[in-house]
């Protein structure tokens, strides 16, 4: 009984962190993982916004 | 302490990077291939290294440039390491004088040693060092790391000196405007003022912008044109500032090779340009590039990637299911542990991990396309017809990335000048078939199409290709109207791909590819299993009443038409917005099969051939993945656009799949 409430938790758990991780970071896009995001003014934020849309 | 890495485009700047960190960035052999600047720890510690995207000068033309010269401008770093290609050094040197104008401490890596040592080019570079201020320079080898420890010797010593910009006499009017210039920024704090008013006077609109903010605009523009008036007024062959800039540093350059370089003999043909008169050639160019593609996929199925995902296969189901089941039966696992593992996540994640040896297949032949140099000829192909339709050939560089995944493919349309053309490249690169996708067309030509595997995957890629290139014409000459611009892709030398650099970029393409499976393809295999497992009448239901059956029924009436109107096709399509390999997942999960085999003839009583096909198709061109759509929404900022490529792919995709079906239909196929 233990066992199977111990597998499912760990099944479960894992799978919705798993899923949860992934909605996250595909929102998130290329800038996440970079290690000057805060710093960065070339890529991450506004600074060249007018150059990115075009309409 | 903060180092740059600067330098042309495909100079091996990320070769470096690589070798000095020990990290394995993408590097391939045309130019455009960093597009976003890349952050490492050098081995020693010492210090931070930033690998920039390439550029010919600090004048930005296109978005990955503008990267390039916004570092420069506004972040903290100590030293600059300008990365020079020997066997083109007169053009290199262009960039590496604006940057010592600049006047920060700089290293100089002369790479491509190699490269022109064959090309019987010498280069003295004690001699080159005086001449650039006595930057250090260092010949060597980024492929190969030679040289490599003795360029990064230098970066603690170099970084302490203090170094003054290098002085170039621009002739008495251009002195006179940049001292006025210089003048009007009396009051305010700016790194490198006599640097900033040149690059003013070169037009470089980074610059200006930054100028903006101190002096009004309507002034900065009367200078220009006062300035511009008096320059070329009696000069013959210079037409504005921006010319007399260029040639001015022109006569620097070459008077300082005339001292450094000698060339011990000169090179006819070379080997490329032999090469190129027949894979550019004006009529055999397109059908050696569908050779290509077709040897590719030759080799992705049926040489080589299909008999070995066999063997993956005979193991998941066989041994590992087998071991797996014992396990849970010695531990006492209930039904329900045992089905969410074997009939949810083997099925699930196992039916997608068989497909790996094909993936990695086609990722190798595709890193081999990229670090050959044939990838820029494709391009250079491809620009006839991109240009009928209003693009220019360098877009076609983010789609051959696109077929690798997508979103690398919108990341790289950053090196296409033109806005509008950028945004049209981003939101029609979805419609190249990623290798996700590819997972599901070895799903079904294995049940569908055993004889002509290679073709029918062709013929899907095929598709993508002739539709984006088709919206192409109709967006460019409706939606975004625009003057078109001028194609320069540059023709990198071909080189033979270093093994290391070929296994390094498939694995780093491939791996992604089994992380998912190990993370999301596991989470959503858990969900939609327990989707099918569960229903309104409880737990354990007969799958055609489960929930899922019911999600996927609601929206199965809409695909009759297209020939798959079973709730599990809406299931599985439902799902792969997420990420197209989860459809095979779905199905895996939904016809409970224990192995390859077994799956393929359950499909053959939900489908026929040709319904089978429009699936593929529809598959294809539906909606791009949840991560692609993210970076739209980042690279074009503008949430319409990205509802946009949302919805005119989910149009054409229904329109073509049901033209095919129907056209299919009456011409007699099953
Ligand atoms: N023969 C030779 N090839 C080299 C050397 N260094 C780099 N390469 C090759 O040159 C090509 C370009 O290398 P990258 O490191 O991607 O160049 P990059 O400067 O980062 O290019 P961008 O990101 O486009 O600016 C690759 O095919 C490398 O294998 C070298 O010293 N000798
Ligand atoms: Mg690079």
């Amino acid at each position: 009984m233990l066992i199977n409430i111990l597998l499912g938790v760990l099944i479960f758990g894992y799978a919705g962190w798993t899923l949860y991780r992934f909605v996250r970071k595909s929102k998130e896009g290329k800038c996440a993982g970079c290690s000057i995001k805060n710093s960065c003014k070339s890529a991450c934020d506004a600074q060249l916004e007018e150059q990115k849309a075009p309409l | 302490m903060n180092i740059a890495l600067a330098g042309n485009p495909n100079t091996g700047k990320t070769s470096l990077f690589n070798i000095l960190t020990g990290s394995y960035e993408y590097v391939g052999n045309w130019t455009g291939v960093t597009v976003e600047k890349k952050v490492g720890v050098l081995k020693n510690k010492v210090g931070r290294l930033i690998d920039l995207p390439g550029i010919y000068s600090l004048n930005p033309l296109s978005r990955d440039e503008g990267v390039a010269t916004q570092f420069l401008l506004s972040e903290d770093f100590s030293l600059i390491l300008n990365i020079v290609d020997a066997a083109q050094i007169e053009r290199n040197l262009y960039l590496t004088i604006q940057l010592l104008e600049y006047g920060r401490p700089m290293v100089i890596g002369l790479n491509m040693i190699d490269v022109a040592k064959s090309r019987g080019f010498q280069i003295d570079a004690k001699n080159l060092s005086k001449r650039l201020l006595g930057s250090p320079i260092v010949p060597i080898v980024a492929r190969t790391g030679k040289g490599c420890d003795q360029l990064a010797a230098n970066f603690q010593a170099m970084k302490e000196r203090k170094v003054e910009p290098l002085f170039i006499d621009y002739g008495p009017e251009l002195e006179q405007a940049v001292g006025t210039l210089i003048e009007r920024l009396n009051h305010v704090e700016l790194p490198s003022k006599r640097w900033m008013a040149l690059q003013f006077f070169e037009g470089n609109s980074l610059v200006r912008e930054l100028l903006q903010k101190h002096i009004a605009s309507s002034e900065l523009t009367a200078l220009f044109e006062q300035t511009e008036q008096q320059v070329i007024s009696g000069k013959t062959g210079i037409k504005n500032l921006q010319q007399h800039i260029r040639s001015v540093r022109g006569d620097v350059i070459r008077a300082i090779l005339s001292d450094c370089l000698t060339r011990t003999k000169e090179v006819e043909y070379t080997f490329s340009e032999t090469v190129d008169q027949i894979v550019t050639n004006k009529y055999l160019g397109i059908p050696i590039f569908l050779l290509f593609m077709f040897l590719i996929f030759k080799f992705t199925f049926d040489w080589v990637g299909t008999p070995l995902s066999d063997l993956l296969d005979a193991f998941f189901s066989g041994p590992l299911t087998e071991w797996l089941t014992q396990a849970l039966v010695a531990v006492g696992a209930s039904d329900f542990i045992q089905a969410v593992l074997l009939n949810g996540i083997v099925a699930g994640v196992g039916g997608v991990l068989v497909f790996v040896p094909q993936i990695f297949m086609l990722f190798f032949l595709i890193s081999f396309i990229e670090d050959s140099g044939y990838m820029a000829r494709v391009a250079m192909v491809m620009d006839k017809l991109m240009e009928m339709i209003g693009l220019n050939g360098k877009a076609f560089i983010p789609m051959i990335i696109g077929f690798g995944c997508n979103v690398p493919g919108v990341m790289a349309a950053r090196t296409i000048e033109q806005p509008k053309e950028r945004l049209l490249t981003i939101i029609l690169t979805p419609l190249m078939s990623c290798s996700a996708r590819l997972s599901v067309y070895s799903l079904f030509v294995g049940a569908f199409f055993t004889q002509h595997q290679a073709l029918i995957v062709l013929s899907l890629y095929l598709l993508g290709i002739v539709v984006a290139l088709g919206l192409a014409k109709i967006f460019s000459s409706t939606l975004l109207k625009q003057s078109s611009s001028m194609f320069v892709v540059e023709l990198p030398p071909y080189r033979f791909p270093q093994w290391r650099t070929l296994m390094r970029s498939t694995w780093e393409k491939g791996k992604g590819f089994i992380r998912k499976a190990g993370t999301f393809i596991f989470g959503g295999s858990v969900v939609i299993w327990f989707l099918s497992y569960a229903g309104p009448g409880g737990l354990n239901v007969d799958m055609n009443n489960s929930y899922l059956a019911m999600i996927g029924g609601l929206i199965a009436p809409l695909f009759a038409p297209l020939g798959f109107g079973t709730w599990q096709a809406g299931a599985a399509l439902l799902t792969g917005f997420l990420a197209k390999e989860v459809v095979v997942s779905t199905m895996n999960i939904i016809y409970v099969a224990p192995d390859l085999a077994t799956l393929q003839g359950t499909m053959a009583n939900f489908y026929s051939p040709l319904s089978a096909y429009s699936f593929m198709v529809f598959l294809l061109l539906y909606v791009p993945c949840l991560a692609t759509v993210a970076v739209i929404k980042k690279e074009t900022a503008s949430a319409r656009w990205t509802w946009f490529s949302i919805g005119y792919a989910l149009m054409i995709a229904y329109l073509i799949a049901l033209m095919i079906y129907w056209g299919g239909k009456f011409l007699g196929f099953q």
